[in-house]
């Protein structure tokens, strides 16, 4: 298959490491190096791919094919190798949906140029982050913000949630799984890296 | 693209996330999950990022206010949860004052007390409100006379409704703290005295030396030998009071202490296991129950390396 052969040139390009990982590992290894990468990955699969709605599912299977290759051999530096990775993996949609034009796959190494930022102070770190939080939740579905509120902030049950915001302990669960998935967006996509 | 969307995925991964997040988890759920992730890369993905943003969501807890400020709001709604919480400190009568109060009407000497990682607050039979902070116990006695506390050990915050008739006495150890219409904070660790006053004026007694009167803003430490009067910006004074928000609040702090504070309200120790490793400095508000929540950020941010032994995490470089 075209893309597996086009990983592992793209891997072998960034000088992997050659160590297996446990799962545990790996999810340690995703949540550092990946995660972090999201809101670059999607502005670059937004400008590679037309349509918007694609994009979750284009990014699940960047962070399949790029986990499913670091299960093997873990990319050291993570970042072009991932980026490769997208970028194939557009490459790839491009061919199997007959679309023309492959010139519509933007460089990543622009993507990545663009936001090499300067080391921060480390100390100041934990106060961005709580500044950063807050903002997220400030983005939040009002309901799903609500219920947030009174879960991480005031550490509430979900039995207290429902009986605070007259609603079932059902729909403090739907609440609270929205807030989840657009908490994720928020921290890790690109509308919360502004 | 394939049968079940990202969003799916993503809807699925919330929900075990919720439920394991949210206490009442059994080994049948946690093999439920993991049968679940086994099926496939994308689910394990969908959960581990969405675990990772739910955890970093742990120093929202940052922002909580303290219990005197929320208790200022009624919630009628909340009467039991509250009415369940107070259950959790221990309030004996003993035996021979509760006689002695029959006999003639005066208050018995009580005792309360806080277990490694509760806080709580509560009002003296006098109107003066105390709020215990974790490991915490003392004993309170209500006289026509006077009102005197022991604190045997721990950490305490005293809003003292004031009465000159009667005066109010914290004892720790040899210390001896007479409220002059107050607010103040007292903690007695082993060896260890330390008083701040957050308003007002106290007077602070021990067997050494002469009586120091302390106003607004100073803290007193003592230790065996010598008592050292300083005065704190409001700012450190509320950062030390962060307990009350259930938060701890560390400023260039080192990790040998960061480790000190955690372990007080945890069984689990924060083990640190070199002295270069110990010496770092970090700045933020953590969750003082949530151990993890702060090792996961020292993991991803200092790059230190821990390993969780369950109820021992060991932190080095």
């Amino acid at each position: 298959m075209v893309e597996r052969s086009d990983i592992s040139r793209d891997g072998a390009r960034s000088h992997p490491q050659s160590v297996a990982m446990t799962a545990s590992e790996l999810e340690a290894w995703f949540v550092r190096e990946v995660l972090p990468l999201e809101a670059q990955l999607v502005h670059f699969l937004r400008r590679s791919w037309r349509n918007a709605s694609d994009i979750p599912d284009l990014l699940q299977e960047v962070y399949m094919r790029v986990c499913e290759a670091a299960q093997k051999q873990v990319p050291v530096p993570a970042k072009p190798f991932v980026f490769a990775v997208a970028r194939n993996l557009i490459i790839d949609h491009v061919r199997r949906e007959h679309v023309v034009s492959i010139e519509s796959v933007s460089d990543p190494d622009a993507v990545d140029a663009a936001t090499e930022e300067p080391g921060p102070d480390r100390s100041a770190i934990a106060r961005d982050e709580l500044r950063r939080l807050e903002d997220a939740l400030d983005r939040l579905p009002p309901r799903a913000r609500e219920a947030m509120v009174m879960k991480k902030v005031e550490g509430l049950s979900r039995r207290e949630i429902a009986l605070r915001m007259g609603v079932t302990e059902k729909t403090v669960k739907w609440h609270l799984n929205e807030a989840v998935r657009a908490l994720a967006d928020i921290l890790y996509g690109p509308e919360g890296s502004s | 693209m394939t049968e079940a969307t990202a969003t799916d995925i993503q809807t699925r991964a919330a929900d075990w996330l919720l439920e394991r997040r949210e206490g009442q988890w059994s080994a049948e759920r946690q093999s439920a999950l993991d049968a679940w992730m086994e099926e496939s890369l994308a689910h394990r993905i969908a959960y581990w990022r969405l675990d990772a943003a739910w955890g970093r969501a742990d120093l929202l807890s940052a922002m909580r206010r303290p219990a005197f400020q929320r208790a200022a709001a009624p919630k009628r709604k909340l009467w039991p949860i509250m009415f369940r919480a107070s259950a959790a400190v221990i309030a004996i009568a003993a035996l021979a004052g509760a006689v002695q109060w029959f006999e003639t009407g005066k208050s018995a000497e009580k005792t309360y007390a806080t277990a490694v990682g509760e806080r709580e607050r509560l009002t003296l039979a006098d109107g003066s409100q105390i709020e215990l902070n974790t490991d915490t116990s003392l004993r309170a006695e209500i006289t026509p006379r006077e009102r005197r506390i022991w604190l045997d050990k721990g950490e305490v915050y005293f809003e003292v409704k004031h009465n000159e008739k009667k005066p109010f006495v914290v004892m720790a150890g040899d210390h001896r703290i007479t409220d002059i219409g107050t607010k103040f904070v007292v903690r007695r660790d082993a060896g260890a005295f330390k008083v701040a006053v957050l308003d007002g004026v106290v007077r602070l007694d021990d067997s050494r030396t002469p009586p120091k009167i302390l106003t607004k803003g100073e803290v007193a430490v003592s230790t065996t030998s010598k008592t050292l009067v300083s005065r704190q910006s409001p700012r450190v004074l509320a950062d030390a009071m962060g307990w009350q928000r259930g938060v701890l609040v560390f400023d260039r702090t080192s990790l040998a202490e960061v480790a000190r504070e955690f372990n007080r309200y945890s069984t689990t120790r924060i083990v640190i296991a070199d002295p270069k490793t110990a010496a770092l400095t970090i700045d933020g508000t953590f969750p003082s129950n949530d151990a993890r929540a702060f090792m996961r950020l020292a993991q991803a941010v200092l790059g230190l390396s821990v390993e969780d032994r369950g109820n021992q995490i060991v932190i080095s470089k």
